[in-house]
């Protein structure tokens, strides 16, 4: 098996739910206090520490505890996507998906069909 | 069921406040609101009139009356005289009559002086800056307040040996007791406001060479204008009525004649009218228009002619005769109503013929009063209009001197109690400005009228409350002749408000509410906790100050904590002023200011942060940091997830 490492941000409101799932090999979950709060560089940064992949994980639309983070959210990374393309690097490496912090299912589900892909 | 969940339920029943998407999570509840209501979009100083008849509706005296003072330090003042001008726009109006929305402040304020009034400690001050404010008016009053309230130290001069100015000398004692100018000006003494008063000031020089940073002029309109008819002061028992009244209400020595008459239709003619009526005279009110042109207050025409003031409508006087130094009669003329004049209302043409004479005592002529400058040096340099009241910039309220800032009935001729209160909200403001160097002008909010419906359909109508007032026959004296409202008529009357635009902004959710977070971690750990603060903790960590102290386990061993702010940094020295942090903020936290010299930096209100971090990813100079979860935090835990550092120790 490839040792493969992807960074999986997630916001502070729907972090209870990591607890919830099985832990995935080789992703290692980042809190942090809001989607909207991951800029363009701390994604660069994990590239160039030689992370697989990043994934964000944020509310919802409309549930976001900071009213707008997660549509702040998605144009850092939609901006970022297109950076990576710039670079080289495959633009598909970056993801970022809006779950119900009900629904951890669709967490491990996302995080699992993400690293059979970077695989 | 515990209390607090019976407010919550009690509130949504309310349905102001209500889950928007009920399974998600976090739940987020959503407060069902509309940007201003008529009242407030009327009120001179944008008074959260919905937010104290809430509070008044469910009995909360207390909270109301802390409510009303944030807006008006002169509730008691406002309660009785003010012409509220939020009950003419109140959407009752629809239905029957509108709130008595001035009578429940009113209550508020007399509920206090019942209970008891704690006396407020001073302000700490906290600005080495010195303010004089001439004249203890309302603006001036409420001038001194506001920055004494800023840390400001502030004098107040008076020329007369009361404070108070024309609400002590020009409103009577029977609409506005003394004991009550006198408590609201103590109270804004108490504060740390000094009030010097039998002092004349003749020289702005001498009060900037005494070391006054700035000087707010609020002499209010004390000279009554001239009729300009012949015979006009030229014999004894011709007063003017801003003299009769000043001298009836401070207790001086005042003669009037058997029989009165008072020309004129505005309030001061209303008050000077009743006034003379309680000396003993029989009085008669000469008024050009009719009384639909009639400036004064509808509610006082009313009491005045019940307590048997005569008023002659469309009448205008022509010549004033005396004898032996004494006025014996006046001659006049009857009028007819013309073509509408640029005021609006009708003008009154003199109909030929129509000449009568009327024998009289004394005459009080009360038709408008102008500024009195007389006490400015020749060589003051100030700009002065045609009307001898000041010009100043509307929005700033400064002259053309620097300095010095003028507000009141000085600046727009005589007008009411709140329009002075307004101005003395603005002046202080721009002082504040002005000394700490920042623009005068700046966003200010204006509340904009929204038009909105009104469910008044399923609204039973209710009668306004009546406010109880002194029996015709005992209205002999001085004494005051509206009673107030008792506590059940108030809080039934408070019952009757629409709540147009719901929520009634009371604030009482952000009481309860622990918003506040902090962020407890372990030094040399990586994981962290977040905390809610309960709103009355003084441990409140704020910026750059995080508090260090120690957890025990249940065995008994001791782990270090750092307690720190969730709030963000910005360095000062980074930041640009661009404003990113402003305009992507839901909270609006972030606030630019002028650092000197026109550079702006943006600061953040830790008490509005919540800690998100969207700013921090806008900023494009990295000047804000996260008080948690720093970049460089996020980075060590990336490095140790990607294999590139070893993990910490457990």
């Amino acid at each position: 098996m490839l040792d493969t490492k992807i960074v999986v941000f997630v916001c502070n409101w729907s972090y209870n739910m990591v607890k919830d799932i099985e832990p995935v090999a080789g992703a290692s979950v980042i809190r942090v206090m809001c989607s909207g709060r991951i800029s363009p560089s701390l994604i660069l940064k994990a590239f160039e520490l030689g992370a697989d992949g990043v994934i964000g994980v944020g509310c919802q639309s409309g549930s976001c505890h900071y009213l707008s983070g997660n549509e702040q959210a998605k144009k850092n990374f939609e901006k970022t996507s297109a950076l990576l393309y710039l670079l080289g690097i495959d633009p598909e490496k970056l993801k970022f998906e809006q779950i119900s912090p009900g629904d951890p299912e669709k967490l491990e589900e996302v995080i699992n069909s993400f690293t059979n892909p970077v695989k | 069921m515990p209390e607090s969940i019976a407010n919550i339920q009690k509130a949504l029943d309310a349905k102001d406040i209500y889950l928007q998407f009920p399974k998600i999570t976090p739940t987020t509840y959503t407060i069902k609101k509309i940007p201003a209501s008529p009242c407030k979009v009327a009120c001179p100083i944008d008074t959260d009139v919905k937010a104290y008849l809430g509070l008044i509706s469910t009995g909360k005296f207390e909270e109301a009356l802390g409510g009303v003072k944030q807006d008006n330090p002169l509730p008691g003042i406002c309660g009785r005289v003010c012409v509220h001008p939020c009950e003419a726009e109140c959407n009752r109006n629809e239905i029957d009559q509108p709130l008595a929305i001035c009578s429940l402040k009113r209550f508020l304020a007399d509920y206090e002086l019942k209970k008891g009034r704690v006396r407020y400690e001073p302000i700490k001050r906290t600005k080495k800056e010195k303010i004089a404010i001439i004249g203890s008016g309302p603006a001036g009053l409420t001038a001194a307040n506001d920055l004494v309230r800023l840390g400001y130290g502030v004098t107040v001069f008076e020329e007369l040996p009361v404070a108070g100015g024309m609400l002590y000398t020009g409103i009577s004692e029977y609409r506005l007791p003394r004991y009550i100018i006198k408590t609201e000006i103590d109270a804004i003494e108490e504060l740390g406001v000094e009030i010097k008063i039998n002092t004349r000031i003749s020289d702005l020089n001498t009060l900037r060479k005494q070391g006054y940073d700035a000087i707010f002029i609020a002499i209010g309109a004390h000279k009554g204008l001239k009729l300009g008819i012949s015979g006009e002061g030229e014999f004894e028992g011709f007063l003017d009525c801003i003299t009769f009244l000043r001298n009836v209400n401070l207790g001086r020595d005042v003669k009037i004649g058997k029989k009165v008459i008072v020309i004129g239709g505005g309030n001061a003619a209303i008050d000077s009218a009743r006034t003379a009526l309680r000396l003993g005279s029989d009085v008669h009110i000469v008024y050009r228009r009719s009384r639909k042109e009639m400036p004064a207050n509808e509610w006082e025409i009313e009491e005045a002619e019940k307590e048997g003031v005569k008023i002659h409508y469309l009448a205008s006087p022509v010549k004033i005769l005396g004898e032996r130094g004494e006025v014996v009669a006046m001659e006049g003329i009857k009028n007819k109503l013309g073509p509408p004049d640029a005021s609006g209302r009708r003008r009154p043409v003199p109909i030929e013929g129509s000449e009568f004479k009327i024998e009289v005592d004394t005459i009080i002529p009360a038709i408008g009063q102008e500024p009195d400058i007389s006490w400015l040096p020749a060589d003051h340099g100030l700009k002065i209009s045609k009307w001898n009241s000041f010009v100043v910039d509307e929005e700033t309220l400064a002259t053309n001197l620097p300095l010095i800032f003028a507000g009141g009935d000085c600046v727009t001729g005589p007008k009411t109690v709140i329009e002075a209160i307004a101005a003395g909200h603005k002046a202080a403001k721009s002082i504040d400005r002005y000394l700490q160097g920042r623009a005068l002008t700046g966003k200010t909010k204006a509340w904009q009228r929204t038009e909105f419906e009104v469910v008044t359909e399923p609204k039973e109508k209710k009668e306004r409350a009546l406010m109880p007032k002194l029996p015709l026959d005992e209205r002999k004296n001085f004494e005051e002749v509206e009673l107030g409202f008792n506590e059940e008529m108030a809080i039934s009357e408070a019952k009757r408000c629409l709540r147009c635009g719901f929520c009634a902004e009371c604030s009482e959710c952000m009481e309860d509410c622990d918003k506040r977070l902090v962020v407890l971690s372990i030094p040399g750990d990586f994981s962290s906790v977040l905390l809610r603060v309960p709103a009355d903790s003084k441990e409140f960590p704020l910026k750059n100050s995080p508090i260090e102290g120690e957890l025990s386990w249940k065995n008994g061993e001791k782990v270090p904590v750092i307690i720190g702010p969730i709030g963000v940094t910005v360095r000062e020295d980074f930041c640009r002023g661009c404003g990113k942090c402003k305009e992507i903020c839901e909270y609006s936290a972030p606030e630019l200011y002028d650092k000197g010299s026109g550079i702006l930096v943006s600061r953040i209100d830790e008490f509005s942060c919540k800690g998100c971090g969207v700013c921090s990813s806008v900023c494009p100079s990295g000047a804000i940091t996260l008080g948690h979860f720093t970049n460089s935090r996020i980075g060590k835990l990336m490095e140790v997830g990607v294999g590139f550092a070893p993990a910490p120790k457990m």
